[in-house]
């Protein structure tokens, strides 16, 4: 009955279709192209943008209930739904200043980059089997390259402000990244090691039976806290700390440009989120729901373990108070390094004894 | 017709980051005034900072970054050498092993380090 039904829409459509002129056509088979869909709807940008949306809210949200506060009310039907489109709104509208000090090409010009970069990490990660916008055999380590690049636009920016809080900050967010991309790379190793690939999805397929995490329970430790680091979250927001930096790096920079780098930063902290999940919670795999079609289950299971885990992330800032440099350093010197590379060991351990 | 997503992404993302600030050069309006483009300063007159300052203390960690990065390059190469030549991994395991319990040692003498210097 449904088939037929089908058949009959399918054939409207394609009647529909050739009464058309051509160039409109065209039009209607490249919104129904692969790329398109890929680019633009479900992976890219229309995605990233509604769960940037839906994770800045629910922050605050979550923040106002572990407060005892009620947080965003009026704006939109519901709860301010909509408070994020108003606030945008009120960021766009403020005048763009340009210190006298700072170089103003570099000031400029971070900002885009920044968003631009931390957009393009989602290229690599696959969310589904075959939904990735840009397939390959190393898309682990693209991934890596990308959150490792983001970095320098904040630090330029930082630099380039010529403030006396941008540059503290900026020296904050130097000694934190560098110190916390070295077990952060050491972790993904051990997934690595344990897959025997880089790329994401064939990591991904490796945990149809058990999650990375329970073999691998150190690394998903270790990089939980440095990705939580990278990503500035609260306990390790130092390089924004407003209580002693007014703003930290981003102190001299207003309107769009702010509204810039905000988005930036839960861009990454949703990359961190999905990347969590793929590497070490299984990815798409889950046990099946009666009344959830088989074509979205994997996406379901995948972006539900990603909201956990940006549940977890949130919540800590309404838990943790914010850890000062050198306890950080410490943390990342003479604590998580060496656990990094046990979990390495561990791993290359339980494939010698042939558990993995 | 992946690399032809992939590059709809990427003019796409730089688009949607180049509109953020194209609608804020549109929407706000601009009123020039001197004390705008000074130098944020807390509500104080802005005074001379000089432009580039280390805390010396830290140095040590730069140090260590410079070995720690190095190790962590070779682990990835001898990862490839794991991936082409399973057999490999005894030898992967021993260095591993090494490197493990060198770097618990390590972490266990910086405490003392970093106040020496």
């Amino acid at each position: 009955m449904s088939s037929l039904i089908f058949q009959e829409l399918a054939r409207a459509a394609a009647n529909f279709l050739s009464g058309l002129p051509q160039p409109l056509k065209d039009f209607i088979l490249f919104l129904h192209s692969d790329a398109f869909i890929k680019a633009i709807i479900f992976p890219g940008l229309l995605f990233i943008l509604t769960f940037v949306m839906f994770t800045i809210w629910f922050e605050r949200k979550l923040l106002a209930r572990v407060m005892v506060r009620l947080g965003p009310l009026h704006v939109g039907k519901y709860a301010g739904l909509l408070q994020l489109v108003a606030d945008a709104v009120k960021l766009l509208s403020k005048e763009l200043i340009v210190p006298e000090k700072a170089i103003k090409p570099l000031y400029v010009s971070m900002p885009i980059l920044c968003c631009t970069l931390s957009m393009l990490t989602f290229a690599f990660l696959p969310l589904g089997p075959g939904w990735v916008i840009y397939p390959s055999d190393i898309s682990l380590l693209l991934v890596f390259v990308m959150l490792a690049i983001t970095p320098i636009t904040i630090l330029v920016a930082g630099w380039a402000s010529r403030s006396k809080y941008s540059f503290i900050g900026m020296v904050r967010f130097a000694f934190q990244v560098f110190s916390y991309e070295v077990p952060f790379f050491l972790a993904i190793a051990g997934v690595t090691l344990a897959a025997r690939s880089f790329n994401l999805e064939k990591i991904v397929e490796a945990q149809a039976g058990l999650p990375f995490i329970i073999p691998a329970l150190l690394g998903f430790i270790v990089f939980l806290i440095t990705a939580i680091a990278e990503v500035e979250r609260v306990p390790f927001d130092l390089p924004t700390a407003e209580q002693e930096l007014v703003s930290g790096w981003q102190t001299e920079y207003t309107g769009a440009y702010f509204a810039l780098f905000y988005l930036a930063a839960y861009i990454k902290l949703d990359v961190i989120a999905i990347l969590t999940t793929l590497l070490f919670l299984g990815g798409w795999h889950g046990p099946l729901i009666p009344n959830i079609p088989e074509s979205i289950l994997g996406h379901f299971w995948l972006i539900l373990k990603s909201l956990i885990v940006v549940f977890l992330v949130l919540l800590l800032r309404g838990v943790f108070p914010r850890i000062t440099l050198d306890k950080l350093l410490d943390l990342g010197w003479r604590v998580l390094i060496p656990l990094s590379l046990l979990n390495l060991l561990i791993v290359a351990i339980l494939i010698q004894i042939g558990l993995l | 017709m992946s690399v032809d997503a992939f590059l709809m992404f990427v003019v796409v993302a730089f688009l949607v980051s180049l509109l953020f600030v194209l609608l804020g050069m549109l929407l706000s309006h601009r009123r020039e005034k001197r004390t705008k483009v000074l130098t944020f300063e807390c509500g104080q007159k802005p005074f001379e900072w000089p432009t580039l300052q280390f805390p010396i203390q830290y140095f040590p960690y730069l140090i260590i970054y410079v070995v720690y990065a190095v190790i962590a390059i070779l682990i990835l190469i001898s990862l490839f050498y794991v991936f082409e030549i399973p057999d490999a991994l005894m030898k992967i395991t021993i260095f591993l092993a090494i490197l493990t319990f060198s770097s618990i040692f390590l972490s266990m003498n910086l405490k003392r380090l970093v106040q020496k210097i």
